[in-house]
C-alpha cells in the first residue's frame, strides 16, 4: 500500500518538470496504474466489489485508452516537447514542492494517507495546467487532478458505483 | 407526472435530432417541446406553491420554492432561445455557414444542455447536482467551439479547462463536506434535504475547508470575478441563443448550487460569517466587471462582463441577507435572465447582419435596424436597472439590505459600480445606435424584422415579472 | 571491544570487495547491452597494472597533482570505517552523518583541485562542472539527511541504521530513498549526469578532471572514486533499506547479513546499470532539474513526516 502511494507520488513529482510529451504520457500511465492497484488493494481489504470495478475502469480508460490516444496525437505533432514553459523545470519542481508543503500543513488534522496524496495530486495537476502551454500537457494536468479526486473519494466516502462512474 | 413529461420530451427531441435529417422539422419539434415543457413547468410551479415540497424517485429529485424559480427561468429562456434558434440555424444553413450535420449536432447539444440544466434544478442528491453541472460544461464547451475558427476553439478550450478544474475543486469540497458528516454514505445521506437537517453533526474545521472549496470551485462556473476569465471569451464566441442561455440560466444555476450548500452550512455555530464570502466576491466581481465594461470594444464581450456584474449583484444580495436581500437576489436573478437573453438575442441579430462584433464598426443602428435598436435600448434599461422594470427594485432592495446589515463599504462600492456600468452601457450602445457615419447611405435593412418574435416574447416575460411576480413575492 | 573489531573488519571487507562491485556493474552493463564484457575481477587487474606503471607529471602542475590522489584514497579509507556495512548497533559513538558527507565532499574538492592544477582546459572545465553539480546537490543532501533525523532522532550513521531497521517503512521514507538515489547518481558521475566511460566527450565531468593523472596516482584516484561510489551505495542500502542488517554479534546473523548486503548491492547496481543503458546523458543545464526533483521529493517527505502522514 505504502509502496503504491509512493509510486503515485513519485510519478506525479517527476511529471511536474518533464518536457517531453511522450515521457509525460508514460508517467501518467504509471500513475493511473498505481491508483488502479490501490483500488484493487482496497477491494481486497474490504471485500467490496465496487473497488474492483473502479480499478478496472481506471486501468481501462486512464492507463490504456487515453495514453494511446495521446500518443497518436503526439505522433502527429511536429514538436515532441514543450519548448517554453511559463516556469522552467527547476523552479517548477521547487514551487510545486513548496505548495505541497503548505497543503500538507493545512491538512494536518487528517489522519489518512490517501486524502493527502490526493491533495498532492490535485495540486501538482493544477500546477501542470497552469505552467504548460501545450494542449496535451494541459489535458494530462487535468487528468492528474481527476486521479487525485479518485484518491480522495476512495478514502473519505464510499459512494455508489453509479456516482463513482459519474465522477469518473 | 410533469417531471417525466419534461425529461421524456427532451430525450425524445434529442433522439429526433439524431434521426431526422430535415432541419426544419427538428427545430419545429424543438420549439414545441420547449413550449410544452414551459407549460409543464408552470404547472409544477403552481403545484409546489400548494404542496411546499415535492419528491420524486425515492427523494433523489425534488422541488421546493427556490428550485421552482430556477425552473421558471430555465423553461422561459429555453423557450425563447429555441424559437430564436429556428430562424438562426435555418439562416446559417441557407448561407452555408454551417452544414446540416453541424446543425443537427447543434440541436443535440442544445437538448443535452437543457436536459442537464433541468436536472440541476430538480436534483436533491448533491452528487447528481454536481454531475449535471459537469454535463453542462461538456455540452456547452462544444457549443462554444461551434464556429470552429481559431478564436472560438481557444475560447472553448479555456472554458473547458477552467470550468472543469473549478468544478473538480468543487467536487473535492463536496466530498469533504459529506465526509464531515461522519456518517456512512448511502443514497439517502447524499440528499440535500438530509444534509440541511443534520448540520449539527458536522465537523467544523472540515466544513470550513469544504465550503470554501465549493464556493471557489463552483463559483468559477458562476463567473465570480477572479475566476471569470473564461466567461468573456466563452459568451462572446458561442452562438447567440447559446450565449443567452449560458448567461441567463447557467450562471444562475451555478450560483444556485453554491447557495444550496450555503443553506446547509448556514446554521452551524461558528460558521455564521460565511456570508462575507459572498459579499467579498460580489464586490470584487462588480468592481472588475464594471471597469471592464467601460473599456470594452466588443459588444458581446460587454454583455458577458455585464453577466459577471449581475452575478456580483445577486451574490451581494445573498451575502447581505435578510428578507430584502434574499428576495431581491432571487428577483434579480429572474429579471437578469430574461433581460440578458433579450440583449444577447438582439446582439445575435446585429451580428448576423453586420458580421462584426466591434462596437466602433457599427453606426446609426437606429436607422438601419430600428426595431432591433429599440429592443437594444429596452434591454439596456432592463439590465442596468432603470425604474419601470423589476431590476430597479431588486437593485434598490439590495442597496437597502446592504445598509441594514451594516456593510457600508460594500454598499458604497456597489452603488458606484452600478453608476459606472450604466455609463459604460450608455456609451457603448449610444455609439452603436446614434453615431452618424457621413459617407454611407442610410437604408433600412430588410433583415431587421427577421427574428423579432423571440424578442417580443422575452419582453412579455420581463413585463410579467416586473408587473405580477413582484407583487406575488412582496405580499 | 568486539564491536570495534567487527567495524574494522567490515570496512576492510568493503575496501576489498569494492573493485568487485565495480566489475559486476560493468559486466551487467555489458550484459544489458548484449555483448560479453570483461571478467568481474577485471578492476583488480586494472589497479595492479596501474600500480606497475610509471608516473608522468605535467610540468605546469604543482604538489597537488602529486599528493592529491593519495589524500583522496586516505580519506576514502577513513570513510569506509564510518559506515555500517553488515553490522550495526546502538552504542557506537562515531560515525556522524555530517562527518561522512563532508569527508566525501573533501574527496570531491581535492579532485576538483587536481583538475585545476594541471592547467589543461579539460581539467578546468571538468572542475567547474563538478562544482556546479555539487552546488545543487548539497542542499538536497542535507534535506535528505534531515529526513533521516526526523525518523530516528539521531545523526549517527550506525544508530540511524539501527533505528530504521526496526521500524516499518513509510511513504516519506521511500520518497527520501528516491531522492537519495538521484543524489548517488549525481554525486558519483553516473549516467544521466555524466558518462564515466568516455574520455572523449566534451561534456564529461569526472574523467575530465583526472585526465592528466597517470600511473600509481591514477590507481589511487580510481580506487578512491570507486570506494566513494560504493560508500554512497552502502549508505543508500543501510540507511534507507536496512532490513536484514546484523544487529547482534553471532556468526549466523552476520553471515546472513553479508549475503543480504551483497544481494541488495547487486540489485542497486542492476538498477544503476539499467538507468545507465536506457537513459541518454542529460545536457549539463538539465542536471539542476534532476536535482530539483530530488529536492522536491525530500521536501515532500520531510513535510509528510513532520505533519504525520
Amino acid at each position: 500500500m505504502n509502496l503504491l502511494i509512493t509510486l503515485t507520488l513519485l510519478s506525479t513529482v517527476a511529471m511536474s518538470g518533464f518536457r517531453r510529451l511522450k515521457l509525460m504520457t508514460g508517467t501518467f500511465m504509471i500513475q493511473s496504474l498505481s491508483i488502479a492497484f490501490i483500488c484493487f488493494f482496497l477491494g481486497y481489504e474490504t471485500n467490496e466489489a465496487h473497488y474492483y470495478a473502479l480499478g478496472m475502469l481506471t486501468i481501462l480508460i486512464k492507463a490504456i485508452v487515453i495514453p494511446i490516444i495521446m500518443n497518436k496525437s503526439i505522433n502527429k505533432l511536429k514538436t515532441a516537447r514543450e519548448m517554453n514553459m511559463i516556469i522552467n523545470g527547476y523552479w517548477s519542481y521547487i514551487f510545486s514542492s513548496i505548495f505541497v508543503v503548505i497543503a500538507l500543513m493545512l491538512l494536518k488534522n487528517f489522519r489518512q494517507d490517501l486524502i493527502k496524496t490526493g491533495l498532492v495530486l490535485i495540486l501538482f495537476g493544477t500546477f501542470i495546467l497552469i505552467t504548460r502551454k501545450k494542449a496535451i500537457n494541459q489535458m494530462i494536468g487535468f487528468l492528474t487532478v481527476e486521479n487525485g479526486i479518485v484518491l480522495i473519494e476512495l478514502s473519505t466516502v464510499q459512494m455508489n458505483l453509479a456516482i463513482e462512474f459519474g465522477i469518473f | 407526472m410533469e417531471l417525466w413529461l419534461i425529461f421524456g420530451l427532451i430525450a425524445l427531441s434529442t433522439l429526433i435530432s439524431f434521426l431526422i435529417k430535415d432541419i426544419k422539422t427538428i427545430s419545429c419539434i424543438n420549439i414545441s417541446v420547449s413550449i410544452i415543457n414551459f407549460i409543464a413547468c408552470i404547472l409544477l410551479v403552481i403545484k409546489v406553491e400548494s404542496f411546499d415540497t415535492l419528491f420524486y424517485l425515492e427523494k433523489i429529485l425534488f422541488l421546493d420554492s427556490y428550485s421552482t424559480v430556477q425552473l421558471f427561468i430555465i423553461s422561459g429562456v429555453t423557450l425563447v432561445s429555441s424559437i430564436y434558434s429556428y430562424k438562426y440555424i435555418l439562416n446559417e444553413v441557407k448561407h452555408q455557414i454551417i452544414s446540416i450535420k453541424k446543425a443537427k449536432i447543434f440541436y443535440i447539444l442544445f437538448n443535452l444542455f437543457v436536459f442537464s440544466m433541468y436536472l440541476i434544478s430538480f436534483a436533491n442528491n448533491v452528487m447528481i447536482m454536481w454531475i449535471s453541472l459537469e454535463a453542462t460544461t461538456l455540452a456547452t464547451a462544444f457549443l462554444i467551439g461551434f464556429n470552429g475558427d481559431k478564436l472560438s476553439l481557444e475560447a472553448a478550450w479555456k472554458y473547458i479547462i477552467l470550468c472543469s478544474v473549478g468544478i473538480t475543486i468543487g467536487l473535492v469540497g463536496i466530498i469533504l463536506l459529506i465526509y464531515s458528516t461522519g456518517s456512512n454514505v448511502t443514497m439517502e445521506n447524499l440528499n440535500w434535504t438530509y444534509l440541511s437537517k443534520h448540520y449539527s453533526t458536522f465537523d467544523i474545521t472540515i466544513t470550513k475547508i469544504a465550503f470554501t472549496l465549493i464556493f471557489v470551485g463552483i463559483g468559477t462556473k458562476a463567473g465570480f470575478a477572479p475566476m471569470h476569465t473564461w466567461l468573456s471569451d466563452g459568451h462572446s464566441e458561442a452562438p447567440s441563443p447559446i450565449s443567452a442561455m449560458m448567461s441567463g440560466i447557467l450562471l444562475n444555476l451555478a450560483l444556485y448550487v453554491v447557495v444550496r450548500f450555503y443553506v446547509i452550512i448556514k446554521n452551524i455555530d461558528n460558521l455564521q460569517n460565511f456570508n462575507k464570502l459572498f459579499v467579498i466576491f460580489g464586490v470584487l466581481s462588480l468592481f472588475i466587471s464594471s471597469f471592464s465594461i467601460l473599456k470594452q470594444n466588443n459588444y458581446k464581450r460587454l454583455l458577458a462582463f455585464s453577466s459577471v456584474e449581475n452575478i456580483g449583484i445577486i451574490s451581494l444580495g445573498i451575502g447581505f441577507g435578510g428578507y430584502f436581500g434574499l428576495f431581491a437576489a432571487v428577483l434579480h436573478s429572474i429579471i437578469h435572465a430574461f433581460g440578458k437573453t433579450l440583449l444577447f438575442l438582439v446582439a445575435g441579430n446585429i451580428l448576423e447582419n453586420y458580421k462584426t462584433k466591434r462596437i466602433d464598426k457599427i453606426h446609426y443602428l437606429f436607422k438601419f435596424m430600428p426595431i432591433n435598436s429599440a429592443f437594444l435600448i429596452l434591454g439596456m434599461l432592463i439590465i442596468t436597472g432603470a425604474p419601470p422594470f423589476a431590476s430597479f427594485f431588486s437593485e434598490y432592495y439590495i442597496l437597502i439590505s446592504g445598509i441594514k446589515s451594516g456593510h457600508f463599504i460594500a454598499t458604497i462600492i456597489y452603488a458606484l459600480c452600478l453608476l459606472i456600468v450604466f455609463a459604460g452601457f450608455l456609451v457603448a450602445f449610444m455609439k452603436m445606435i446614434y453615431t452618424k457615419q457621413n459617407d454611407v447611405e442610410v437604408v433600412k435593412l430588410e433583415e431587421d424584422g427577421n427574428n423579432i418574435v423571440p424578442l417580443i416574447i422575452t419582453l412579455v416575460f420581463v413585463v410579467f415579472v416586473s408587473a405580477f411576480l413582484m407583487d406575488i413575492y412582496i405580499t | 571491544m568486539l564491536d570495534y573489531v567487527l567495524i574494522v573488519l567490515q570496512s576492510l571487507f568493503l575496501l576489498i570487495i569494492t573493485p568487485l562491485f565495480v566489475g559486476i556493474l560493468k559486466r551487467m552493463k555489458a550484459f544489458i547491452r548484449g555483448y560479453q564484457g570483461a571478467k568481474i575481477t577485471q578492476p583488480y587487474y586494472d589497479i595492479k597494472r596501474l600500480f606497475n606503471k610509471g608516473m608522468v607529471v605535467s610540468n605546469s602542475s604543482s604538489f597537488v597533482s602529486i599528493f592529491g590522489p593519495s589524500i583522496c584514497l586516505a580519506f576514502s579509507i577513513v570513510i569506509s570505517l564510518l559506515v555500517p556495512v553488515f553490522y550495526t548497533n546502538n552504542i557506537i559513538n562515531f560515525g556522524n552523518v555530517f562527518l561522512v558527507i563532508f569527508m566525501l565532499a573533501v574527496i570531491k574538492i581535492i579532485t576538483t583541485l587536481i583538475g585545476l592544477d594541471c592547467a589543461s582546459t579539460f581539467g578546468g572545465m571538468g572542475s567547474s562542472r563538478e562544482s556546479f553539480i555539487s552546488l545543487f546537490a548539497e542542499p538536497v543532501m542535507l534535506l535528505t539527511l534531515s529526513v533521516l533525523y526526523f525518523e530516528s532522532n539521531n545523526f549517527n550513521v550506525f544508530k540511524i541504521s539501527y533505528a530504521i531497521s526496526n521500524t516499518d517503512i513509510t511513504v516519506a521514507h521511500i520518497l527520501a530513498l528516491a531522492s537519495f538515489f538521484i543524489l548517488v547518481l549525481a554525486e558519483n558521475a553516473r549516467m544521466p549526469v555524466d558518462n564515466p566511460e568516455t574520455h572523449l566527450e566534451l561534456t564529461m565531468v569526472h574523467e575530465a578532471m583526472i585526465l592528466d593523472i597517470s600511473g600509481r596516482n591514477l590507481a589511487f584516484i580510481e580506487l578512491a572514486s570507486s570506494i566513494k561510489f560504493i560508500v554512497f551505495a552502502t549508505l543508500l542500502i543501510n540507511l534507507f533499506l536496512p532490513f536484514g542488517i546484523a544487529t547482534s554479534i553471532s556468526i549466523y546473523s552476520i553471515f546472513i547479513s553479508i549475503v543480504i548486503y551483497i544481494l541488495k548491492m547487486i540489485v542497486v547496481l542492476f538498477v544503476i546499470a539499467i538507468i545507465r543503458t536506457s537513459i541518454a546523458k542529460f545536457r549539463l543545464f538539465k542536471v539542476p532539474e534532476l536535482l530539483a526533483s530530488a529536492f522536491s521529493l525530500s521536501i515532500i517527505s520531510i513535510a509528510m513526516l513532520y505533519f504525520n502522514l
